[in-house]
């Protein structure tokens, strides 16, 4: 006889992630399969449908929650702000690794480096470091209130590096090309690599939603279980067991 | 045109293992507060039935 799934189980499936992953997964065969390569830079080209949506949305989208709602938990002291802003970071530094390994991975074929110390990229490390310090601080800092008040002030000062990085092609000689699709005037694409573009940004943007929101609610009910465990009443001593003296 | 596939089928591959590694990451840590939730349940229950006794 087989066990039935308990309904509890059957809706633990989360349906946006699932649904986001197959964006992706399509996304990932249209890049692959239909969409031409670059004359010049040849397939390695294809990495641009991977790195630029996921720079894109670690830069402005999750780094900028990180900061807004550290800057609005500082005002507000609301612990729904923090959890927020620490699923934000979390899903940005994931989202920011893959730029920082997918970057090389093109730099390498069509630079002939894998890494140079240019402006776009140096800050762009640094801001890995940064946020990457901004999770370990949290998982350092035991009392909720410190943690999430240090955390909203590093949050808040690491996202304003983003405006730098945005500015650093137009600022410094860099070997980082000038933005092609998010700037004055018509992308530099033609239309059958910007379709993939805008498949690749909008999956890559579902998929973010779905990870921040998966991770938004497991720290809410961590932070439930930390909550009732702190007003737990202490074990009552077993006083059958001690010897009467 | 270069031959240079090998490049961006790594840096697909890189990606794929990045985001699936998170995704994975965050089923686990879901499963584990999960059995801390019952744990906690299962502990609050008993002290329920021990007051009641």
């Amino acid at each position: 006889m087989t066990t039935p799934v308990p309904t509890e189980d059957r809706r633990n499936i989360d349906w946006l992630l699932t649904i986001a992953v197959v964006a992706v997964t399509a996304t990932f065969i249209r890049a692959i399969f239909f969409t031409p390569a670059e004359a010049l830079q040849g397939l390695a080209q294809k990495i641009f449908y991977v790195h630029a949506p996921s720079a894109f949305i670690a830069l402005y989208v999750a780094f900028g929650i990180v900061a807004v709602s550290g800057a609005l938990y500082l005002w507000l002291r609301d612990e729904r702000l923090d959890r927020i802003a620490a699923s934000a970071a979390e899903v940005g530094v994931v989202y920011m690794t893959v730029v920082l390994i997918t970057g090389p991975m093109w730099g390498k074929p069509v630079w002939g480096t894998w890494w140079t110390w240019d402006a776009r990229l140096t800050l762009t490390l640094f801001l890995w470091f940064v946020f990457l310090g901004y999770l370990i601080l949290r998982g350092a800092i035991e009392d909720h209130g410190t943690r999430a008040r240090y955390s909203a002030v590093l949050g808040v000062l690491g996202a304003l590096l983003v405006p730098f990085i945005h500015l650093s092609v137009y600022l410094f000689r860099t070997l980082h090309p000038m933005p092609i699709v998010l700037k004055p005037g018509r992308p530099s694409l033609p239309n059958s690599m910007l379709a993939t573009f805008a498949m690749s940004f909008v999956s890559f943007a579902l998929l973010f939603v779905a990870l921040l929101r998966a991770r938004y609610r497991l720290a809410a009910r961590v932070d439930a279980l930390v909550a009732e465990e702190e007003f737990e009443p202490a074990p009552m001593p077993n006083l059958r067991a001690e010897p009467i003296r | 045109m270069p031959d240079n596939a090998v490049f961006y089928h790594a840096a697909y591959t890189a990606a794929i293992i990045i985001y699936g590694g998170y995704v994975i990451s965050l089923v686990v840590r879901s499963r584990r507060t999960r059995d801390r939730e019952r744990r906690q349940m299962q502990r609050g229950l008993a002290r329920e039935i021990n007051t009641k006794l």
